[in-house]
């Protein structure tokens, strides 16, 4: 019952963020759009790169067309999950609306859930119309492993969403996330996989890619849905990332919980 | 936590103090960057206000209002002291406070301007803990409530500023609060909606429905129509804090106005000499119809002013009117925020009643 309650407010919470975002009609149309014409383009290059990378990625898919698209969903939805709670906190302290929601009798994790929630559906949306080219450019998928998939792919939200809680909670007290946000984001993108293997990275700096998530969650991630791996496969690369998942959410959520509470002593959660 | 309504008042407000760290500039932080400026918002405030009162909050812009609603709407804590709504401590178990107790946000961009007024009410409706069909009960309801029944499908962002703010009062009625937090409500309201608004205050929602409000305006028409307890902050302090009209006649002090016609001017010297009248000045106006408009001093009460009367008519005077002046808000805080203490013992005021 009490579960059911608390699925109304993050869906109400969605549905008042869609409904927002699908008023602006035109933008949507543009963003899907946009998404579907720079497919094209980068098929052709994934295909005329082919040849040279191919070497490097075979026990990650072997197709670099798929490899790429792999990659791009998984930074989507890094981008998404490290930005969401800060960038719904800023836009709701700027607007107003965070405290008119805070107000309520709403849990703090439902409240965030509600927020991020539509941002979640969308780029759902988009990587599923990604993953979509992948066979529509006669490249194969193995669907068997796209649960897999799916469940490394929420562990790899839920690692970011962490470093997204810090972000948050620094934004709450300092009024800004500093370069947290933008230094995991670029540290993550060129070291973890996204557009090559992390395998070709120079040695000099190859060690700071065992320490991002995203190297072992891209390749868990490739294995079980291009490649089609059972678990066993990839359990390490699983372990890994729960373990950081684990940790990092400790830290993430301890993190904003006191820059919270800073921030109701300090009266500046609806202050900009 | 067991609520204990009748143990006290149904909002208890005791010694809470608070401040907030001020911005400091690039060349204090420079020189002393361990060392942090602090400035006071409350001070040892301490209100008791009663389950159905409509109790007014006054003071100048600064004083302490907000952060005190913001307290107990938990959405600051307090430094120091208590804060309980219907028995509950808002540090302790904030949730609990919230279905008890609904701010007002005044601030229109907290609306979601792209959805119409419905859409608005239901999210809110749900946040409350509505759903289905009570929740569709309770939107048109309070849209009524508010007569915004017919634009209940309009985009909140083509709203009228005053459509906007009743909206925000409609928002907070979803849930029949027990406690309603109001922040100069009818600051963007025409006079019409106003009044409007504060007769559905009164009636409906404070008598029938039963519900504590705790209003802070700078409106005089507000506080003397809705509020028959008001306290007033200066500077985080709770300077005083009593019935609204014994505080208002305090403040005017047996000043009175007086229109009358014939010899007016003759009659008020001859008066003034027996010693019990002073006049701020005399006859100050004079209408196409010989009657002259004069402000008085009469101490010594009501009994004073109809003796005056009596003694003006037995002059050959004719009184059209004599009454109590109106004592503008401003007035009204800044006497008894000044001095307190004499307009408090002259009209039995308690100050920190709680």
């Amino acid at each position: 019952m009490r579960l059911t309650r608390e699925m109304t407010k993050i869906l109400a919470l969605v549905r008042a963020s869609a409904l927002t975002a699908l008023s602006y009609r035109l933008r949507i149309v543009f963003s899907f759009f946009g998404l579907l014409v720079s497919l094209v383009p980068l098929f052709l290059v994934a295909e005329a790169l082919q040849p040279t990378v191919s070497p490097s990625i075979q026990d990650e898919g072997e197709q670099y067309f798929g490899f790429l698209i792999l990659g791009l969903i998984a930074t989507l939805y890094v981008g998404f999950a490290i930005r969401s709670v800060t960038d719904g906190i800023a836009s709701g302290i700027s607007s107003g609306t965070l405290e008119a929601l805070f107000a309520t009798p709403t849990s703090l994790p439902v409240l965030l859930a509600g927020l991020v929630g539509y941002g979640f559906v969308q780029n759902t949306i988009r990587s599923a119309l990604m993953l979509a080219a992948i066979p529509i450019a006669g490249q194969s998928i193995a669907w068997s492993g796209l649960p897999l998939g799916v469940l490394i792919l929420g562990l790899i939200i839920l690692c970011y969403l962490a470093v997204g809680l810090m972000g948050a909670a620094l934004h709450l007290v300092f009024r800004t996330s500093g370069p947290l946000i933008a230094a995991t984001v670029t540290v993550s993108t060129l070291l973890g996989g996204v557009y090559y293997s992390v395998s070709v990275i120079p040695e000099i700096v190859r060690p700071l890619a065992l320490v991002v998530p995203l190297t072992y969650g891209l390749r868990g991630l490739r294995r079980s849905v291009l490649q089609g791996l059972p678990i066993e496969a990839i359990y390490p690369d699983l372990m890994i990332l729960l373990t950081f998942t684990v940790v990092l959410l400790t830290v993430g959520v301890t993190t904003f919980r006191v820059g919270l509470k800073y921030a109701k002593r300090a009266g500046t959660l609806a202050q900009y | 936590m067991t609520p204990s309504v009748d143990a006290g008042g149904l909002v208890e407000v005791k010694a809470v103090s608070k401040r907030f760290p001020v911005r400091r500039s690039w060349k204090e932080t420079v020189l002393h960057p361990r060392s942090t400026s602090y400035q006071e918002a409350l001070h040892d405030v301490s209100i008791s206000v009663r389950k159905g009162e409509f109790f007014g909050l006054l003071g100048k812009n600064g004083a302490g209002k907000t952060t005190l609603f913001k307290i107990l709407a938990t959405l600051v804590l307090p430094d120091s002291g208590t804060a309980r709504v219907d028995g509950i401590d808002v540090a302790e178990d904030p949730m609990a406070v919230r279905r008890r107790l609904v701010p007002v946000i005044p601030y229109e961009r907290s609306l979601y301007w792209r959805l119409n007024a419905e859409e608005n009410l239901k999210l809110y409706a749900s946040l409350q803990g509505f759903s289905g069909v009570e929740a569709r009960k309770r939107v048109d309801h309070v849209l009524d409530v508010v007569d915004l029944g017919d634009t209940g499908t309009k985009q909140v962002g083509l709203f009228s500023s005053g459509m906007k703010q009743r909206l925000l009062v409609a928002r907070a009625l979803l849930s029949d609060p027990a406690v309603l937090l109001l922040d100069e409500p009818t600051r963007s309201l025409d006079p019409v909606s106003a009044r409007n608004l504060r007769v559905f205050l009164r009636d409906r929602i404070n008598r029938e429905q039963g519900c504590t409000i705790l209003l802070a305006t700078h409106d005089a028409e507000e506080v003397r129509e809705l509020c028959p307890r008001v306290g007033i902050l200066e500077n985080g302090r709770l300077v005083v804090n009593g019935r609204t009209d014994d505080l208002f006649e305090a403040v005017a002090d047996n000043r009175y106005r007086l229109v009358a016609r014939g010899r007016v001017k003759a009659a008020l010297r001859q008066l003034g000499s027996v010693a019990y009248l002073e006049v701020d000045g005399l006859p100050e106006a004079r209408d196409g119809e010989g009657w002259e408009h004069v402000r008085l001093h009469i101490p010594g009460g009501r009994a004073a002013a109809a003796r005056f009367v009596r003694e003006l008519t037995g002059l050959g005077i004719e009184v059209a009117l004599l009454s109590p002046r109106e004592v503008p808000l401003a007035e009204f805080i800044e006497t008894l925020s000044a001095d307190p203490i004499p307009a408090a013992q002259s009209s039995s005021v308690v100050a920190g009643c709680a």
